[in-house]
């Protein structure tokens, strides 16, 4: 019998370790990469964050090298909302591995931060020249459905409804089974709804329900078609809503000294009194609260943490406190504490916009509490809403009106006292859905009107006084991703739930 | 008188030189030869027998100069009567001593000569002188008797007395077995030379096979020692076939093989599709063997073939047999590829035929892929086409097969393309020399190397990363296609092998059930509501409006759409339901109505279908026969598959040939809109714009979730509104 060549046999067992070893090799970073994944969904970044690194350091030609910066890119953008460093991030992405799997994905993120960074015209085709290059450079890759989408989300932003609509619809007619495609309906329902074309919207996000019936994205389809359906279907021939005989909280739960109702984005129903913040689930139990001594606003943060101002502070739940002030207007004085801000409201890039109700302004804040700028000057208002353009409605008490700004505080449009179809007497709360309908709660005609695109009257809503649900002296308005209200009556000390 | 003796001999040389140079310049063979020297002797016997004597010598001077210049087997015999008759001739003019040389001439050509007819006393005394002088006796006996004994080269018998000339002889003696034995000698005159008890030595075994049917090869020990030829054998195999029980024609010549060493033997006799036979003897002994006839029986299989199609070829092992339905009873055993095909597909089946089995398939033709090339850094010696084939081998829809590497190695040279030409990577990026291939020149290219192979498309595979050579991509293209399929295999991982199985099985279906209206599911409601109702469908009929709220369908509550759509997935059509709903206003109202089929249709810019299979498949669907507008749904798939893949003129021509109703849904409108773009991409505004402008006035859709073609189409005309003007 032939013997094997000693030098076949040296190549083999070469090739045998080489195996074993680049075996072993990946296995620890993907391991490590399994585990800041983990720490991801538990929602403990900085683990995270310190696996996905440990991989770019120890492991930088492993397969999951290329992972983990793309995973610490959408951290930044995404939870800490440090577009300078997710934008590194992207960077050491696309120049160290641009052919991996990541890559595709790297520009998507990228084209993302660009949007973040800016709406001007040079903004947005920065964004869309990064989305594109996806689909061109990686045809078949799974990245191009979310650059199509993330191309129709830079055009949905800046209000260029029909554009964006074309793009939503390339991501449906080319992926229909994709969640981006998913995400894309519901995108596109959005456009429709803002180009006043709610009937072809209805469909459109039905089908998210058809294609991906267990998903995220069905439950939000299913929620949007809920608010279409009331203002464009059940109303103008009835009423877009009804007292649903729910009340938020215990049956006898009377609320005193309330400051405001907020839902947030898990749906759960945020009261405000002078002793703290209560948070109801979705079927209105008492959840949690929050103590605070006298807030006089709130919100839920990026991470759904509670946050309150009061006496001249910004308080965010299980952090310490950060003093809200304003620079000195003259050299050498301290900095002047805000001590009434009757509204907080959060931006897409993490920004709190603060009213400074002594001064008549809204001030920009950071997460941490730190000063950025004037948001706008000259307005007496107690009440904001944000919505998911930053567009922010804020009530001017003096003009019994609302006054509409972009996110740079820019005036974009005004729901004045009379128009239309309607008089505002006393508004006191204001409140976005998520197809941008604006809500206001006029405490004087005991109504709710619903303004739709070019702040046009979609519908309004009131109760008869004597019949079950009325909200005779409403001071607060909140409505649900679904569309549904709340709104707490002085009078009857109570969140009344509508739909 | 050695003056007379010698002018005639040098006559005779000179004659005999002439006609030798005649001949040899002749290009005339040696029948031309020997039909001259015949008719020479001829001419001298004819002159002979006239007592011409002077003729006589002439026309024998001539025929025994051409006999001696070129002694051919044919012409020798001639010889002894030449020299006898010419010698006679000479005694009868007198001249004894060229007579007597004659004689002397032929006494030693043919010693054992008897000399003819009447002879004088004269001539006989001198021939007894000549024979006296010039021939003697040998007497041989040699063992054995079979042995083959040569003389100067010619063949005597082995045993037995025979005159020969006198003087120096070879004796050659030889039979296969034995050592030859090659003895001269001198045979002196007077006195017989005997060569007694010459006794060959064994030197080996030898063996004689005969086998029925001739072309058996026959192994001996695992060596093989050649195959019998066709027979007959010698006529002492007679009996020995008849013991046999096998018919003399059908035996073979004898194949004889020597050397085999004392002990014991194995010995096989192979021939294909018949059953091997075998001995096992045992050398104990230097001898001879001699084996009875060997008959080897048959070894087939037969085989019954069916198709799912008419006019299915049928091919085993590569070799057409006939059109299916057939039974083939000749199969060899062993393994077999038993292959159908048709324009439309190919079905392939591996078997191992067994003797006397009798193996039927029902073959189902699916449309083909021909792996016509593999690339990238792949394992040494390793065909990856055959890897993929025996991945893809559960597909149930088409079949991916890999044709005989020379072929298609063959074929790619002819087009003078590299094993690159159709590499893409999983996210569809052209590779090395696929890059540089045109979309134009792929489409172009996949038309012809499918039609080569027979086949309805080609594919091919590729490595596209040395580092992890176990992830392939293969990329598909159907004839006429210029836009590949890619699907990515993992060789680790076999799910990702099950779920690329299971995207190319996924099946296409031309209808579902509707019943013409559109609802969507609402938070806090009991139901879905209906939010669009098609004014000519079953729902508009029954009273159903936009509002109403559906709760029941045939007594089964239905809370939300998916109900709704699972309640309408098995129904057929004109299946009535109850429904029970409630208006706006909450009263509660009934109505009955009935279920549809609209159409369906893939989408133009889905690119999560594999288009390419889509396009053989419906190819294939085409064959067969269906109701005019089911033909007409296929044809409009078809139409959107060939779009798919840039071949937008079939695409034009398939959808001119659709024809289906107006209406909600996918419909006449959706195929103006295509047409629209068919006419478009080819070139004719004028016609895009009019098949635009008809489908604007329809309500039909995209596909059948799609979009409305009237937004489609109006945008498309506006499209042409914004172009520069032509003129």
């Amino acid at each position: 019998m032939k013997q094997p060549s000693p030098v076949l046999v040296a190549v083999a067992l070469l090739l045998t370790t080489i195996g074993v070893a680049t075996q072993s090799n990946e296995d620890l970073p993907r391991r490590q990469y399994e585990s800041g994944l983990a720490f991801l969904k538990g929602q403990r970044y900085a683990e995270a964050m310190k696996d996905f690194q440990a991989i770019i350091d120890s492991f930088p030609k492993s397969q999951a090298a290329d992972n983990a910066l793309l995973q610490i890119a959408l951290y930044q953008i995404d939870i800490a909302k440090d577009l300078g460093a997710a934008q590194a991030a992207v960077d050491q992405l696309l120049k160290i591995y641009p052919d991996t799997d990541s890559a595709p994905m790297g520009y998507v993120v990228g084209g993302r931060i660009a949007m973040a960074k800016g709406r001007s015209a040079a903004d947005v085709d920065a964004a869309v020249a990064s989305f594109e290059r996806v689909e061109r450079l990686f045809p078949g890759n799974d990245a191009v459905p979310a650059a199509g989408y993330y191309a129709g989300e830079a055009l949905r932003l800046v209000r260029r409804h029909e554009d964006a609509l074309v793009r939503y619809r390339r991501v449906t007619a080319a992926y229909p089974s994709s969640p981006w495609a998913a995400r894309a309906n519901l995108a596109a329902g959005y456009c429709l709804a803002q180009a006043d074309r709610a009937t072809a919207a209805l469909p459109e996000v039905q089908r998210v329900r058809q294609m991906m019936p267990a998903s995220a994205e069905a439950e939000a389809a299913l929620n949007i078609n809920s608010i279409l359906y009331r203002l464009h279907v059940r109303a103008p021939k009835g009423s877009a809503y009804a007292f649903s005989g729910r009340f938020i909280g215990d049956e006898r739960a009377n609320f005193n000294d309330v400051i405001g109702v907020r839902v947030d984005p898990l749906n759960r129903v945020l009261l405000g009194h002078n002793k703290g913040i209560a948070v109801f689930d979705q079927k209105g139990a008492l959840a949690s609260s929050v103590a605070a001594q006298d807030p006089s606003a709130f919100f839920s943060d990026e991470v759904n943490r509670i946050v309150f101002v009061g006496k001249g502070a910004l308080h965010t739940e299980q952090v310490s406190s950060m003093p809200i002030t304003t620079p000195p207007t003259e050299p050498n004085r301290p900095p002047k504490v805000v001590d009434e801000m009757p509204s907080v409201v959060m931006t897409s890039t993490g920004q709190r916009l603060i009213v400074n109700k002594k001064a008549k302004t809204v001030i920009r804040y950071d997460a941490a509490g730190r000063y950025i700028g004037p948001f706008t000057t000259a307005i007496n208002t107690e009440r904001l809403a944000i919505n998911v353009l930053d567009d922010v409605a804020m009530i001017d008490k003096d003009a019994k009106a609302v006054t509409i700004l972009d996110r740079a505080g820019t005036p974009l449009s005004k729901i004045i006292t009379k128009g239309a179809n309607y008089q505002l007497d006393e508004p006191v709360d204001v409140a976005f859905d998520r197809l941008g309908y604006l809500y206001v709660l006029d405490r004087g005609k005991k109504s709710v009107f619903v303004f739709g695109p070019r702040n046009r009257l979609i519908t309004s809503f009131t109760i008869d006084e004597k019949s079950p649900g009325a909200f005779t002296r409403a001071r607060a308005l909140g409505v649900d991703a679904a569309g549904r209200l709340y709104i707490f009556d002085e009078k009857a000390k109570r969140i009344g739930v509508y739909q | 008188m050695m003056r007379v003796h010698r002018v005639p001999q040098m006559h005779r040389a000179l004659a005999a030189l002439v006609i030798c140079l005649a001949f040899g310049a002749s290009v005339f063979a040696q029948a031309d030869q020997l039909s001259n020297v015949k008719g020479l002797v001829d001419q001298a016997r004819a002159a002979f027998d006239q007592l011409d004597y002077e003729n006589t010598i002439k026309s024998l001077d001539s025929a025994i100069g051409a006999i001696e210049a070129r002694p051919t087997p044919e012409a020798k015999p001639l010889l002894p009567q030449a020299y006898d008759m010419r010698a006679r001739a000479l005694f009868g003019l007198g001249k004894d001593n060229d007579g007597r040389a004659d004689f002397i001439s032929l006494a030693r050509v043919e010693p054992g000569y008897v000399l003819p007819g009447q002879v004088s006393p004269k001539i006989l005394a001198v021939w007894d002188e000549v024979l006296k002088a010039n021939v003697t006796e040998l007497r041989l006996t040699i063992l054995p008797a079979d042995a083959e004994v040569l003389l100067d080269g010619a063949r005597v018998p082995a045993n037995g007395t025979l005159p020969i000339a006198v003087g120096d002889h070879t004796l050659s003696v030889s039979r296969i077995g034995y050592r030859q034995v090659t003895q001269p000698f001198t045979a002196a005159a007077g006195a017989a030379t005997v060569v007694d008890s010459l006794v060959l030595e064994r030197t080996a075994t030898v063996f004689r096979f005969v086998t029925a049917p001739a072309g058996v090869e026959v192994v001996i020990d695992g060596i093989s020692h050649g195959r019998t030829s066709p027979g007959p054998p010698p006529p002492e195999y007679a009996e020995k076939a008849t013991r046999a029980g096998v018919p003399v024609a059908e035996l073979s010549a004898v194949l004889t093989v020597t050397d085999l060493p004392i002990g014991a033997h194995r010995i096989e006799f192979r021939k294909d599709c018949y059953v091997r036979a075998e001995a096992r003897p045992t050398v104990d002994r230097l001898d001879d063997f001699v084996l009875d006839p060997v008959k080897l029986e048959p070894a087939v299989a037969s085989v019954s073939v069916t198709s799912n199609q008419p006019g299915t070829l049928v091919l085993i092992d590569g070799l057409q047999r006939g059109v299916a339905p057939m039974t083939i009873n000749d199969v060899c055993e062993g393994p077999h590829v038993i292959e159908l095909k048709s324009q439309s597909g190919r079905y392939f089946q591996r078997v191992d035929a067994r003797t006397g089995a009798k193996i039927t398939i029902a073959g189902t033709l699916r449309p083909a892929f021909a792996l016509v090339s593999a690339s990238g850094p792949a394992a040494l010696n390793t065909d990856l086409r055959l890897t993929i084939e025996k991945q893809f081998q559960s597909l149930q829809s088409v079949t991916l097969f890999a044709p005989a590497a020379d072929e298609t190695a063959k074929a790619l040279s002819a087009e003078k393309l590299p094993a690159d030409w159709l590499a893409f990577d999983s996210n569809k990026r052209a590779l090395g020399a696929s890059a540089e291939v045109a979309a134009v020149m792929r489409g172009d290219l996949s038309q012809r190397l499918s039609r080569q192979f027979d086949a309805q498309g080609i594919a091919s595979v590729t490595v596209p990363s040395a580092a992890s050579r176990n992830r392939l991509v293969v990329s598909l293209l159907a004839a006429g296609s210029s836009d590949p399929d890619v699907i990515e295999l993992d060789l680790d991982s076999p799910d990702a092998t099950s779920l690329a199985v299971d995207r190319l099985d996924r099946g296409l279906s031309f209808f579902r059930p509707s019943l013409g209206m559109t609802a969507v599911d609402v938070a806090d409601m009991e139901g879905p509501v209906i939010v669009a109702v098609d004014p000519n469908g079953p729902m508009a009929k029954a009273g159903i409006q936009p509002g109403d709220v559906l709760l029941k369908a045939n007594s089964q509550p239905v809370p939300d759409s998916a109900v709704l759509i699972n309640l309408l997935a098995g129904r057929k059509a004109d299946e009535a339901l109850t429904l029970d709903l409630k208006d706006r206003a909450g009263a509660a109202k009934k109505a009955d109505t009935t279920v549809y089929m609209t159409p369906r249709l893939i989408g133009l810019n889905d690119q999560s279908l594999m288009v390419n299979k889509i396009l053989v498949d419906l190819r294939n669907r085409l064959q067969a026969q269906a109701d005019p507008v089911t033909d007409s749904v296929i044809r409009l798939n078809l139409a959107v598959a060939l779009a798919r893949v840039g071949n937008w003129s079939e695409a034009r021509l398939e959808l001119q040939r659709v024809k289906l109703n107006d209406g909600p849904g996918v419909g006449a409108g959706t195929v103006h809109y295509l047409l629209g773009l068919a006419a478009e991409r080819t070139g004719s505004l004028a016609e895009a714009e009019a098949a635009w402008r008809a489908a604007a006035g329809t309500t039909a859709l995209e596909t059948e979730d799609g979009l409305p073609v009237k937004d489609l189409a109006e945008a498309r005309l506006q499209g042409l509104q914004r172009r520069p003007s032509q003129h």
